[in-house]
């Protein structure tokens, strides 16, 4: 059980990369951003060694995950403004400069 | 000490956001003076009284440790220099007319106190805590008022900085798993033939290699290092690259060096070597003065990880060799990218073929780039000299030859793309200026590139005083054993 759950939170941090990267738009990269953070906890919940560490260390680190979704949103919102919305991660800004 | 240079920059972040905007500059520059003093008492007390290791417990959490070592202090001491270098710089050179937005000042600060906790964690947890902190003041300092292409090139930054902290963090959490610790120093011997551990470190290693970044993870960093400002770029280029390199080194060389011995060591040192080749190439043939440089940073990086196969194999001098290179290249890259910025602004443009005749009208400018291009390329007397000397020492003491003539290749492709640099500012008459609106303070911010490129050289011409500090508390001492 424990391995099929790590399992699939390798998967989700597998698919939160394509998805940030191979995504068009903005909601599919915030949807990137969900799945990698999803599967980063899910590992960290299970890999832990006992579970009064496991909880807070959860805690801690969804924290800092939740805040760098938010992050992620800002600065989603700031390129749509900046960019008119046809921002790609998999094409060189250089290009636009 | 360690807890001061922490806690100054980072509750000096929160004051100076808190400020009306025409105080932010003063109080940053003070509160930076202070982590530089700070810092050197650091660095002063770990010279004379040793490495130390400092462990704050939280009931429910794992032991977060905090390593005074001579890596430590001499990073912690330089980073704060660089700091208020770069902030004087912002002060004195105004871009395009306006200088850096208010934002620009606990942005800078946040990420200081990011780089000072990266140099001091001595576990992985901390370390992610603080690489969190880094990659979202770096981006922010990249992104704050730029046009489209600055945020495309922020954004992919930002992004590239998250995957590569979830994959660390994840790492983390199997080599916890399989090891039960996460105090880097701990893990010798822990991680034995355990499948988790060994996924785990890989997989913290990936996250690691994208935040340097090695080839071929390094596609966000030209972009994100020739649009961010010009008193952005030297803190990117100088330090920011350097601070997941740090927890790289302490892992592998201080933590588990073992399980890297021979493969995983040398994988590492294929990657800092096609780095190195890879990168110089392509700044040959670019044509934006800054990211040639931003080229040059990654060619650089590459010489770093050569350390890492050496000082597996148990050579001190790599470890010497790879900590002084970091010191030795953040102030003359600094130093060149303000350099670049200054003639690009006065000659209306950044091109390679635009700043000809640069130095006709910013030789202070120009001299400071040909300085800190001597480090750069590793020519003596300078800092980039000798720990390229003890990267090649390395090299031939463990037969390991191949490494000194990556080291010596990349040493020639560095002389080729800055001569190509630097003859285009030093030939031809200055053309017309455009934009050279501020000739009162022109002089005053050359000179803040001129002191860096001249601490790269007096790195080189009195090297001993910081090559003790970096061999206290080394895991590979070279000076204790003379």
């Amino acid at each position: 059980m424990t391995r099929a759950l790590l399992i699939l939170g390798g998967v989700g941090l597998l698919l939160g990369v394509i998805a940030l990267f191979g995504a068009p738009g903005s909601r599919g990269r915030l949807r990137g951003v969900l799945a990698l953070a999803t599967g980063a906890l899910l590992v960290v919940l299970l890999a832990a060694p006992d579970r009064a560490q496991a909880a807070l260390t959860v805690a801690l680190s969804g924290a800092t995950l939740a805040g760098l979704y938010v992050v992620a949103q800002l600065f989603e919102r700031a390129a749509a403004r900046k960019t008119g919305g046809d921002l790609r991660l998999d094409s060189d800004p250089l290009r636009r400069a | 000490m360690s807890l001061v240079v922490l806690a100054l920059p980072l509750l000096g972040a929160g004051v100076v956001a808190l400020v009306a905007a025409r105080w932010r500059s003063p109080l940053t520059l003070t509160v930076l003076v202070l982590t530089l003093l700070s810092g050197a008492l650091m660095a002063q007390g770990v010279g004379s009284g040793g490495a130390r290791v400092v462990t704050l417990a939280a009931v429910g959490l794992p032991a977060a440790v905090v390593v005074e070592d001579g890596l430590s202090a001499a990073l912690v001491l330089v980073s704060s220099g660089l700091a208020l270098a770069t902030a004087l710089f912002g002060v004195l050179h105004r871009d395009a007319g306006a200088g850096p937005p208010a934002a620009y000042w606990p942005l800078s600060l946040a990420l200081l106190a990011g780089l000072h906790g990266l140099f001091l964690a001595g576990d992985l947890l901390t370390a992610y805590l603080w690489l969190e902190v880094v990659a979202v003041a770096g981006a922010a300092l990249v992104a704050w008022r730029g046009d489209g292409a600055r945020m495309a090139a922020a954004t992919r930054y930002f992004y590239a900085e998250l995957v590569a902290s979830v994959t660390f963090l994840a790492g983390t959490a199997l080599v916890w798993s399989a090891t039960g610790t996460v105090v880097i120093t701990d893990l010798a011997g822990q991680v034995g033939d355990s499948t988790g551990g060994r996924l785990g470190l890989a997989l913290l290693t990936t996250g690691l290699l994208l935040k340097v970044p090695v080839v071929p993870l390094h596609f966000w960093l030209p972009a994100a290092h020739t649009l961010a400002p010009s008193a952005v770029s030297p803190l990117l280029s100088g330090l920011v690259v350097k601070s997941a390199f740090v927890i790289l080194l302490r892992t592998w060389v201080g933590g588990v060096p073992e399980v890297g011995q021979p493969t995983l060591a040398l994988l590492l040192g294929v990657l800092g070597a096609v780095a190195v080749l890879w990168g110089g190439l392509t700044a040959l043939r670019v044509e934006r003065a800054k990211v040639l440089v931003a080229y040059s940073t990654v060619s650089q990086l590459g010489l770093l990880l050569l350390a890492v196969p050496l000082a597996v194999a148990g050579s001190g001098e790599a470890w010497l060799g790879a900590a002084f290179h970091a010191i030795a290249h953040a102030l003359p890259k600094a130093a060149l990218l303000m350099a670049v910025a200054l003639l690009a602004h006065t000659m209306g443009g950044g091109t390679v073929d635009r700043l000809t005749g640069a130095a006709a009208r910013r030789p202070v400018a120009a001299f400071a780039a040909g300085l800190a291009a001597l480090s750069l390329v590793g020519l003596p007397p300078t800092g980039g000299f000798v720990a390229k000397w003890y990267l090649v020492v390395a090299s031939l003491t463990t037969g390991q030859w191949w490494w000194a003539a990556t080291i010596v290749a990349g040493s020639f492709l560095t002389a080729a793309y800055l001569a190509r640099l630097l003859q285009r500012f030093f030939r031809g008459a200055g053309r017309t200026v455009a934009g050279e609106s501020e000739p009162a303070e022109r002089g005053r911010a050359d000179v803040v590139a001129l002191g860096l490129a001249a601490a790269g050289l007096l790195l080189g011409l009195y090297p001993n005083a910081l090559l003790g500090l970096l061999d206290v508390g080394a895991p590979l001492g070279v000076m204790a054993r003379g």
